[in-house]
């Protein structure tokens, strides 16, 4: 099952298109800051434009990536192919969890190493050091960050049955609901985005709203009740 | 490939069977207690109108849906049981409208589908299923330039690619052309002989007539009758002609004898004769010193039996 998995990877656009746009967006950034010029005394800007585009980008990215590993059975209404294929309906969410998980992975490595050498020309063309593992710190923060928020949307795609309702409802929560349900009081800080940014800030050593152990718990219960809840539901139910 | 079909065993099992299955979608039975089997290396005709349950019954036989009651047997596993997911895998399906990804090439999805299988992409059985269904020319092309009889025919090779044990196709010639309505008979009448044992729903009669060794006939989620094509199309009942002017005998010699005949229009004698040989009606008629000139089993298209079996289905066919 993991070779058809693979083989959908390659074969399909999705996942091509969403690395080259994000490439793509990077490097446009890059290119906008060389022609502009950063202003004076932010020569690091250089550099840390094209991070911050990609921080931004690579999220969003792995999001779409993520609802895309079980949403494009139901945009393509192969589900019943897939189904019949592998008859366990819970082997078939674990070959598609563990599927989301390394090309969320593959995606994210790829567009970070590509955006780290972006960054690392741009500092050459503005004639700045790169402060490398400062930005590697970084980017592992994100990339790490970015892979959670793709597995949240595998899990809301899941359980909307619905390649768009994973998307949409993920970049709902990721940009906006979330940052609301930060401010309610005591709870708000087990929020998803609170406690993802947690185990961004620990990775990159900077201080975090949650300790390292409780946001990964924190983390793990969101994942496990999105998933969980949409593994549930189409387990149990019939496919029409 | 001869000596190969030559040293299959002989046909004796039934590889599916449904026992008592009811399925219900809120308080509409989809499936009512239904009850048929499919014998192994058979073509198998499943046949109702529209909502009489078929595609509801091949869903549930391949785990997509659960029964609410009864017992489904594939392979010998009982339908509920982990063994039943592996015969689910010993199967090839298309169901309603084909599934396919659109975006990728008719080659990238038949290897998609083989690869579920363990089929490497460079298996020559890639290249054979694309073959068989007619699309080798059109192997590099994108899916979603496909018309619908081509797609139809892409969903064939994706359910025959890894060769399995049972095939069920959900009306399997929407949108072919006629020269692909016989393409596409030739090739399901040609699988039983490659091991392969077909259960397939059709709304065009003519073409199930043609292409099915038995058939199962249902309404409203019930079993109506099954059996061979032959003992369904062909009436319980016998033609028989006599020599001019003996027709008044020969009725009242049946008649006598307790069977309903009826002089045709066409001057021949329409006699039900149950489960009376010709050889009997033959000496019957003899003992009243009549020798017919003619004496065959009365037949009947399906068309017209099936329309006699939902005569009292408002749908209709």
């Amino acid at each position: 099952m993991f070779a058809s998995e693979l083989l959908k990877v390659r074969s399909l656009p999705a996942p091509r298109i969403a690395l080259l746009i994000t490439v793509g967006l990077v490097v446009i950034g890059a290119v906008v800051v060389v022609i502009v010029g950063p202003a004076q005394g932010t020569s690091s800007a250089y550099y840390e434009v094209p991070a911050a585009i990609a921080s931004i980008v690579v999220t969003v990215g792995a999001i779409v990536l993520g609802a895309w590993t079980f949403g494009l059975e139901f945009a393509s209404k192969t589900l019943r192919l897939a189904a019949t294929n592998q008859p366990s309906r819970a082997r078939l969410v674990l070959v598609k969890v563990f599927s989301a998980l390394a090309l969320l992975s593959v995606y994210v490595i790829l567009s970070l190493a590509i955006t780290l050498a972006i960054e690392a020309v741009m500092a050459s063309v503005g004639g700045v050091n790169l402060p490398f593992s400062a930005q590697l710190e970084s980017m592992l923060s994100g990339g790490v960050e970015a892979i959670i928020w793709g597995l949240f949307a595998f899990g809301l795609a899941l359980l909307f049955r619905s390649y768009t309702a994973g998307i949409v409802a993920a970049l709902v929560l990721a940009l906006g609901v979330d940052a609301g349900l930060q401010e309610i009081p005591t709870v708000g800080k087990y929020s998803l985005g609170s406690a993802i940014s947690s185990i961004g800030d620990a990775i990159a050593g900077d201080i975090a709203t949650l300790a390292l152990g409780v946001a990964l718990v924190a983390v793990a219960a969101w994942l496990a009740l999105v998933i969980g809840a949409g593994a549930a539901r189409f387990i149990t139910r019939d496919l029409a | 490939m001869a000596g190969a079909i030559d040293n299959l065993p002989p046909v004796t099992a039934n590889i599916l069977s449904f026992d008592a299955v009811t399925k219900s979608y809120g308080s509409r039975k989809a499936v009512d207690g239904l009850c048929f089997e499919v014998a192994e290396r058979s073509v198998t005709g499943l046949l109702g109108a529209n909502g009489a349950g078929k595609s509801t019954a091949m869903k549930l036989l391949l785990g997509l849906a659960a029964p609410n009651a009864g017992q489904i047997e594939l392979f010998g596993a009982r339908q509920g049981t982990a063994a039943f997911a592996g015969a689910v895998r010993r199967t090839g399906s298309h169901i309603e409208l084909p599934a396919l990804y659109e975006r990728a090439t008719a080659r990238q999805n038949v290897q998609i589908q083989a690869s579920a299988f363990g089929i490497g992409r460079r298996d020559p059985k890639i290249e054979a299923a694309l073959e068989m269904v007619g699309l080798s020319s059109r192997s590099d092309d994108k899916v979603k330039s496909f018309s619908l009889g081509m797609r139809q025919r892409m969903s064939l090779a994706l359910a025959l690619v890894h060769e399995p044990e049972l095939v069920v196709l959900d009306e399997p010639i929407n949108g072919l052309d006629p020269e692909g309505v016989v393409g596409m008979r030739e090739m399901i009448r040609s699988l039983p002989a490659r091991g392969m044992t077909v259960l397939l729903s059709s709304h065009v009669l003519d073409e199930i007539e043609r292409t099915v060794d038995s058939l199962v006939i249902i309404r409203d989620g019930k079993l109506i009758t099954e059996g061979s094509i032959d003992s369904i199309v062909t009436g319980s009942g016998m033609i028989l002609r006599v020599p001019a002017g003996r027709e008044a005998a020969a009725l009242a010699a049946l008649a006598a004898a307790g069977l309903e005949a009826e002089h045709l229009e066409s001057g021949a004698i329409a006699v039900e004769t149950g489960a009376r040989p010709g050889s009997a009606i033959a000496e019957l008629l003899a003992g009243a010193e009549i020798y017919p000139d003619e004496l065959r089993p009365q037949s009947a298209d399906l068309e017209s039996v099936f329309l006699g079996l939902n005569a009292d289905d408002p749908s209709g066919a």
